[in-house]
């Protein structure tokens, strides 16, 4: 009996090992895998080359993630894991920024454009091996999107111009229809949107299971979250994470992209995100080859071109491109201090404040040059620009709205409203007397911004307006921005793209990230806000692009008017990496190997 | 790419070092026997810098210390430092080496010169998070060493290329030639190098002349940092033959501008 139990024992023993070893990726290439054609002729990718697998790509970040939920995730410092992770149905392509099918491999458009009919990649699964199907798109749509309990942003890029929001169903298993009350030109970029997996959310959902909390999925994922509960479909999976030293994320051993030769993707096994002090220390590290590529500042540029050859780096500079995205000082129109708030809803003292903008001394100073002042919402790249004069023409800046550095405008405009030194001390005060006193806020360790806020505050200090600075951590920077906080003025930059409609969160008057103006979603709205709205709902159920550029042209310059933002530079593209790293060349404003989409990551290699 | 190393040294009249190499990538033996046996200081060191990265996979801590100290040519002595700056970097990276460790090193006297040396690049990488001011009081203390000024001066250029009132090239041009230290005014002139390369090329022979005759340690500097990126795909042959050529030119910096070109053929 004895000698039986053993026997069966070591038989069981024998039997359970090929079950671990088989639990990990795919028996063969799914049949519905993404195909990466990397140096094929005629494709997009013909430029790049197949690579290798094996090794580690490190690079930097200046801010730690604030969590790992895609869903709930207000900023970069998060969503440059997040978009790794968690792909949507669609993706943008990193060399063209059209739009790629990703989870989804093909859609249909009917019904007069309101429905898309999408095919889901069949035979793939989640990085702990649970199938993937149309369960996980209908719940992360129609449960947590589209969820009132959920705090999003993209369900403010969802809603449809008539109000509604779409309703994504399920067809079959691997099918699913996407129903607008409206034609909704922008959907297929917001089917970018993060794809989360059912099998571990849903326990967390109100919704669902009403026994939990109203908001119990918005404390999901936090940073304190073991690692291994995080499951995702991207190339990465998160594997540790040191608060002020790294995120190291591993291989997905389940990640359905495949080169044209057949080698699973990504080719890295790993890739290591090095959370540094500042962007001095991660020019260092650059420097000293501790991170393999790396998003430098113009300034940078003289620091690191003595060294491209010996180091066997190499540096990217396009002065004709800049990249996409806005920088900006944002008034804080809902500040609590009732005066300020008068102040900075009144427009002629924006107005000034623009004036005092000295955006050739910031593009030199700041960017060497590599630099163009920005006066609009929407990319230079975009061919919605309203710098062209039609769709996707040629920028000839016609339209720009323009207020140049002029301090005499700026003191006329201040004396005007009433701001004037009551007693004599050099700075300006309020009508009864009191200081006028503004902090501008920017994130600590961010040199270009820190730069720009000094620039802004000496141009204010010869009109005599007081502007003092506080370089703070971006995370609280983050909360004050979105209303949690008490401010008075940031100095901060948002991240862009081509469709104009994915800003519909900041423009919108009742937009999550309406930074200036939140009370506007209550009811406090102003013309200019009513009529963005409009040209938002009109741009996005429009198909004729002329038309739509029309609606765009006449939002940037209202907008720019309103001086809501008030924008400043927007930097030239420059990129460096070592030319070890493979297929790093591909860095453009649309993806880069240490930027915060991950489109590339998949198919950088390391040669040595 | 190695060639026969017969030279002629002129009016020196000294035993000739003999080095005959076939024609491929030099491994860390050559490199160490160049570093051993050559007489020409700039070839002998630039071995020692093709060899740090050898060294500081191969070689402990106590062992680069020694050799930095007391090593017999240029040669060991830079590779040794160098491979202690490469270990030392990687121990900041990791947090196993503080700036209290490092300040130990750099600040003291009775360390060694090439071990302090050593110390000089890991060190920016924690000084770069104080304030440029203080970086710049670091790099004019008196009582501090030439090693641990030069760091602070680095630091603070990096710190400070932001500020157009500090680094422009009017400013820098101005900053190489009279600064409140001679550490900042070399650091002034790296700094200035990079500018010219980047943001206002200037043909070779300019370099070469501001090298040459830079009326200043930090102008001439600048010349030697624009230089060498525009010598690294001169021949090995052609480089000795150049470092041979100028012996006599006084400007250290010149003959480094061909030395580090030739560590960069010798590391291919």
């Amino acid at each position: 009996m004895k000698r039986l139990i053993v026997i069966l024992a070591a038989l069981t023993a024998i039997l359970m090992i090929p079950v671990a070893v088989s639990a990990q990726g795919y028996d063969k290439q799914p049949a519905d895998a993404v195909i990466v054609p990397l140096g094929v002729a005629g494709t997009d990718y013909a430029a790049l080359e197949p690579g290798v697998r094996g090794g580690t790509v490190y690079v930097g970040t200046i801010s730690n993630p604030k969590k790992w939920n895609a869903v709930t995730a207000h900023e970069t410092s998060t969503t440059q894991y997040t978009n790794i992770m968690q792909p949507g149905l669609v993706n943008l392509n990193p060399i063209t920024a059209g739009y790629d099918p990703e989870l989804a491999k093909s859609w249909e458009v009917s019904d007069e454009n309101k429905v898309i009919t999408f095919k889901l990649r069949q035979g793939l699964k989640w990085s702990d091996g649970t199938p993937f199907t149309a369960d996980d798109v209908v719940f992360s749509f129609m449960d947590l999107y589209l969820n009132e309990d959920v705090e999003t942003d993209t369900r403010d890029v969802l809603q449809l111009p008539d109000g509604n929001f779409p309703v994504v169903e399920k067809v079959d298993d691997y099918t699913v229809k996407v129903v607008c009350s409206v034609a909704f030109r922008p959907i297929l970029n917001s089917m970018t949107a993060n794809i989360l997996p059912k099998h571990k959310l849903e326990q967390f959902v109100h919704k669902l299971h009403p026994e939990v909390a109203a908001d119990a999925f918005n404390q999901i994922w936090g940073l304190d979250t073991d690692p291994k509960e995080l499951v995702g479909m991207g190339a990465f999976m998160v594997e540790s994470y040191t608060p002020d030293l790294n995120v190291v994320m591993k291989r997905n051993p389940y990640y359905y992209h495949y080169d044209s030769k057949g080698t699973q993707l990504p080719y890295l096994d790993k890739y290591v995100v090095l959370t540094v002090a500042s962007q001095d220390v991660l020019l260092l590290k650059y420097q000293n080859g501790e991170i393999d590529c790396f998003a430098p500042r113009p300034q940078d540029i003289p620091i690191l071109k003595p060294e491209e050859k010996q180091k066997n780096l190499t540096v990217l500079v396009n002065k004709e491109m800049p990249g996409f995205g806005t920088t900006w000082v944002v008034l804080n129109w809902d500040t609590q201090d009732t005066k300020y708030r008068e102040l900075f809803r009144t427009l002629k003292f924006r107005q000034a404040l623009a004036h005092l903008f000295d955006k050739d001394t910031m593009i030199r100073n700041l960017f060497n040059g590599l630099a163009v002042p920005q006066w609009s919402p929407v990319s230079y790249l975009s061919p919605y620009y309203a710098g062209r004069e039609k769709y996707a023409g040629p920028v000839t800046e016609k339209n720009a709205v323009v207020f140049p550095y002029d301090l005499e405008k700026a003191a006329a405009l201040l004396d005007e409203i009433g701001l004037k030194d009551t007693n004599g001390d050099g700075w300006r005060d309020f009508a009864d007397g009191t200081p006028v006193e503004i902090e501008l806020n920017t994130n600590a360790g961010n040199t270009t911004r820190e730069g720009a806020c000094l620039i802004i505050a000496d141009d204010a200090k010869k009109v005599n307006l007081k502007v003092t600075t506080a370089f703070i951590d971006f995370n609280v920077l983050v909360n004050r921005l979105m209303g949690q906080e008490d401010y008075k003025a940031i100095y901060l930059g948002l991240t862009g793209g081509t469709e104009p409609h994915s800003g519909a969160n900041v423009y919108m008057s009742t937009g999550g990230l309406h930074a200036w103006h939140y009370s506007a979603a209550t009811g406090d709205i102003t013309e200019v806000e009513k009529r963005v709205d409009e040209l938002t709902n009109l741009a996005a159920a429009e198909f004729n692009l002329d038309k739509v550029f029309e609606y765009y042209k006449e939002y940037q310059i209202i907008l720019s008017q309103d001086l809501g933002f008030l924008y400043t530079i927007n930097q030239a593209f420059v990129y460096s990496y070592y030319n070890r790293i493979g297929n790093a060349q591909v860095a453009s404003p649309n993806a880069t190997p240490s930027g915060n989409n991950g489109l590339t990551m998949d198919f950088i290699f390391r040669k040595s | 790419m190695g060639v026969s190393r017969l030279r002629a040294l002129g009016a020196f009249a000294c035993m000739l070092a003999l080095f005959a190499f076939a024609a491929f990538a030099y491994t860390a033996a050559q490199l160490e026997a160049i570093a051993t046996g050559e007489l020409i200081p700039e070839i002998n060191a630039a071995a020692g810098i093709a060899l740090a990265k050898s060294y500081a996979g191969t070689k402990t801590e106590d062992y680069l210390k020694d050799l930095a100290a007391n090593g017999l040519t240029i040669g060991l002595r830079t590779a040794a430092s160098g491979a202690l700056s490469i270990i030392w970097t990687g121990k900041v990276s990791a947090k196993t080496m503080t700036e209290a460790d490092l300040t130990a090193i750099i600040n003291d006297a009775k360390v060694a010169e090439m071990v302090r040396v050593a110390a000089i690049d890991p060190i920016q990488v924690l000084l770069i998070t104080k304030a440029a001011a203080a970086l710049k009081t670091m790099a004019t203390d008196t009582a501090a060493t030439h090693e641990s000024r030069l760091a602070a001066a680095k630091a603070y250029y990096v710190k400070s290329r932001t500020n157009v009132k500090i680094v422009s090239i009017p400013v820098l041009e101005t900053a190489a030639v009279t600064s409140d230290s001679a550490e900042l005014a070399y650091a002034a002139g790296e700094t200035l190098g990079g500018w010219y390369l980047s943001f206002a090329p200037k043909t070779q022979a300019e370099y070469e002349t501001l090298a040459i005759s830079g009326s200043s340690e930090g102008l001439r500097v600048a010349g030697k940092v624009a230089l060498t990126p525009l010598l690294l795909s001169t021949s090995v042959t052609d480089l000795e033959t150049k470092l041979l050529d100028v012996l006599n030119i006084k400007s250290a910096e010149y003959r480094q501008a061909y030395q580090d070109a030739l560590a960069y053929q010798f590391g291919l």
